[in-house]
């Protein structure tokens, strides 16, 4: 069973475009506006197994998205895959304790072997 | 005496003889107008005689009573005075050769027996009369002589005490045209202890004012004209010349007739009068004023110099502007003043105090500076000097920071030209400081926002390129695996839609980073047509629709009529759009209200949101470059929209007004000329974003 994907985007053609391309390489997704919408999705849905997550929202960033899903006892092991334009996206990563990243624009073989290496740990 | 009568003078010849009648027979033999003749009768008597009297020659029996003729000669050459008169023995008994040797013994010249021949007699007491005679006269050549020598060196003396006179006159003349043409200085003598003035030169007059003779005349004339301060160490000077017998100068200030004060250097020592030879203290004052208010001023310029450049050293080491107000704030206060201020220009317009110093103990307080003074300095950039007060203008290129006032010290003092300079320049240097500090923080605000942009704009350049990139791969990989022809016509359009939109996206984002170059250089060029706004509005809401529709924006477009407008049509619909995105992004998906009415000649629009809203110390500032309300780059974009939209606004002559709350909205409210009629080949100047608001 391919893992259940939650991207978090503000852009609309960018989470549309993925969200077309992994339903189309047959996986599960979910998708989210900002943070806060992913909060609302978090607490009604099933939970995912992989969260996708755009670094710059509105509304509620990924950095403030991760400071409180690290709060969050039934969300806090859901691993999380940074999604950032941002030439030290490594480095932010890396402060931030995320399990993966992916640079954008995104390499979608990249993507995918980030995300089955993310989830199979 | 001649020398005849000299000669004629008779010779005296002394006679012993205890007989009367050998007395009377010698003197009858020597009978001659030329002798004079002495008789004694005894050896005694002789002696007597020859105590003050000195005969040329004596002739002297050998027998007598009591004192022989041998015993008389010996007493005779005896004595000093007597003892070169030759001596003549006239014997009757002492023949024999014994005798005669007693006799020549004695001193005797000669030896005569009785009975004498009186020829002989005469002849030899001739003989001996001569040589007394020539003796005399060799005495008296001699004493001629000396006596010539003696006129001869008294002569010589004469003249050259003459000489010397006339040297000591010459020099005393000389010393005089000396004293009496010194001009500058005064010559002097004092007694030591009244310290009345025995002698003052006339320069004294020319120098000092007062008439010569009340120097000598009036008792501690020169004490008194000397001021307090400095009579104390002009006494004690006096007093170790008198004692201790030096050369003393000293300077020390005296005042003049004029009342007016002169600084003079007195160089004194001890000297001895010539006339009266009295003790008396003689000096020379030499009128040292101007060394000394060259001193003065040279010192002080020192001084002055001196605190500048510790200003100046201490303005410059540090480049944060707080910093730099805080160094103004705590500088030590210049020593011609007792105090000094700084007063600020704020961006309201009003003037405060930076800076109130005064040292310790300094009784001025800050009421006492008239503030009306400032504002007027601060106001037409120009220097106010009062007395005991110098306020001058902080100004930098034309802009107006402050003013620096400064408190004379004393409160009465006029400030001069180089006092007026010396605080223009501190003035400078503060101003340099705060400028340097100004364009420092420019600096960095610059490098900062230039780096948050490239940042930015790295990020927004990068934004539709992702899902241009994910759509490009997709069909990539289908291709590669075949399945191309697999993917649903729908998605297909929708990949392609996605990536048009894009594409116009990235469009966009590039010209809008060409204009921020084009802007800047001031170099907007517009063209101008003629258009219905109403269209261009309605045009661009169709062309957002998706994308208002995604972000959950109703607009809500009201034109009550018709308007043609002169604009330049492609730079209106950017000022739309960036207004129209704006709206979008920061109005949290409630509706947008968007307004187009006319009044006579002036077209006004306004964009209204009821989202976040900007806080009022941030409205200005939204309209300069790379600037934005909301940080952390949320709502994506370059910060450049409300910029461009100033600029291409001020092009068209309008101007842009916001209304705005912190969670209620914001309004932008356009004023446009109807029509625009502008040179093409104008290059409108570069101002300042905030100049174009209203």
């Amino acid at each position: 069973m391919p893992p259940h994907i939650l991207i978090i985007e503000d852009e609309d053609d960018i989470r549309e475009a993925l969200q077309d391309f992994l339903e189309s390489e047959g996986f599960p997704v979910t998708t989210a506006i900002h943070g806060k919408h992913a909060f609302e999705i978090l607490e009604s849905q099933k939970k995912p197994d992989v969260i996708l997550l755009d670094l710059m929202m509105p509304v509620l960033s990924g950095a403030e998205f991760i400071e409180r899903q690290k709060k969050n006892v039934q969300l806090k092991d859901i691993p999380i895959i940074l999604m950032s334009a941002d030439n030290h996206t490594d480095t932010k990563a890396e402060t931030l304790g995320v399990q993966g990243f992916v640079k954008k624009p995104l390499d979608l073989d990249h993507l995918i072997s980030v995300v089955k290496a993310c989830c199979a740990s | 005496m001649d020398d005849a009568s000299d000669l004629e003078k008779k010779i005296d010849i002394l006679l012993v003889d205890d007989r009367q009648e050998n007395l009377l027979a010698l003197e009858a033999v020597l009978d001659s107008p030329h002798y004079h003749l002495i008789k004694t009768s005894s050896g005694d008597e002789a002696l007597r005689y020859l105590l003050n009297h000195e005969p040329a020659l004596i002739l002297m029996d050998v027998q007598m009573p009591n004192l022989d003729g041998y015993e008389t000669a010996r007493l005779i050459k005896q004595s000093e005075r007597t003892r070169e008169i030759p001596i003549i023995f006239i014997t009757a008994i002492n023949k024999d050769e014994r005798y005669v040797q007693k006799g020549y013994d004695r001193g005797a010249v000669d030896y005569i027996y009785k009975p004498y021949d009186a020829f002989i007699l005469r002849s030899k007491v001739a003989v001996f009369a001569d040589l007394a005679r020539k003796t005399r006269r060799l005495i008296q050549a001699e004493q001629r002589l000396r006596e010539s020598e003696m006129i001869e060196r008294d002569r010589q003396i004469s003249y050259l005490e003459l000489q010397s006179l006339k040297r000591e006159q010459a020099s005393q003349k000389k010393y005089r045209d000396l004293v009496e043409g010194i001009n500058h200085g005064i010559v002097w003598s004092a007694h030591p202890d009244s310290l009345v003035m025995s002698f003052v030169s006339p320069s004294a007059e020319r120098i000092l004012g007062y008439p010569l003779e009340c120097w000598s005349s009036e008792e501690g004339f020169l004490i008194r004209h000397i001021p307090k301060p400095d009579q104390a160490k002009v006494l004690k000077a006096f007093d170790r010349i008198k004692n201790e017998d030096v050369e003393i100068g000293i300077e020390h200030r005296f005042v003049t007739a004029e009342g007016s004060i002169l600084w003079l250097h007195t160089g004194m020592r001890m000297g001895t009068s010539d006339e009266s030879g009295v003790r008396e203290i003689r000096g020379l004052s030499v009128d040292v004023t101007k060394i000394k208010n060259a001193e003065t001023v040279l010192k002080e310029s020192k001084r002055n110099s001196d605190f500048l450049a510790e200003a100046s050293l201490q303005l410059s080491e540090s480049l944060d502007y707080d910093a730099i107000l805080h160094r103004i704030g705590h500088l030590r206060v210049p020593a011609l003043a007792k105090a000094y201020a700084v007063h600020l220009l704020d961006s309201d317009g009003e003037i405060t105090c930076l800076a109130w110093v005064r040292p310790e103990g300094g009784g001025e307080n800050r009421e006492s500076l008239p503030l009306s003074g400032v504002h007027e300095v601060i106001r037409t950039a120009r220097s106010r000097v009062d007395p005991g007060l110098i306020c001058v203008p902080l100004w930098v290129r034309g802009k107006a920071l402050g003013a620096m006032t400064l408190i004379l010290n004393p409160s009465d003092r006029l400030p001069t030209e180089a006092d007026v300079s010396f605080a223009e320049d501190l003035a400078r240097r503060m101003v340099s400081a705060m400028d340097n500090a100004n364009l420092y923080k420019q600096a960095q605000a610059a490098i900062q926002a230039r780096d948050e942009f490239l940042s930015i704009a790295s990020h927004e350049l990068k934004t539709p390129i992702t899902p241009l990139k994910i759509q490009t791969q997709a069909l990539m990989r289908s291709l590669k695996q075949g399945s191309l022809s697999q993917i649903p016509q729908e998605r297909l359009s929708k990949m392609l839609q996605t990536s048009d939109r894009q594409l116009e996206r990235l469009s966009r984002l590039i010209d809008d980073l060409l204009d921020i170059s084009r802007l800047r250089d001031g170099n907007l060029t517009l063209n101008l047509e003629e258009f219905e706004i109403g269209e261009l509005l309605t045009e661009v809401l169709e062309r957002f629709s998706s994308q208002l529709t995604n972000a959950k924006c109703v607009v809500d477009l009201e034109i009550k009529n018709s308007i043609r407008v002169h604009w330049d049509r492609f730079r209106m619909e950017q000022v739309v759009i960036n207004l129209l995105t704006n709206a979008m992004k920061y109005g949290l998906g409630k509706p947008i209200r968007i307004e187009c009415w006319q009044d006579q000649d002036r077209v006004h629009l306004s964009f209204k949101d009821r989202g976040i809203g900007i806080a009022k110390e941030d409205q200005a500032r939204i309209f300069g470059r790379f600037e934005r309300a909301v940080s952390g780059n949320h709502f994506g974009g370059l910060g450049l929209g409300l910029y461009i939209v100033s600029k291409i606004l001020r092009a068209h002559e309008a101007t842009i007004g916001i209304e705005s709350a912190i969670g209620k909205g914001s309004t932008f409210t356009l004023d446009l000329p109807l029509v625009v009629v502008l040179d093409q080949s104008l290059n409108l100047p570069t101002l300042a974003p905030q100049a174009a608001l209203r």
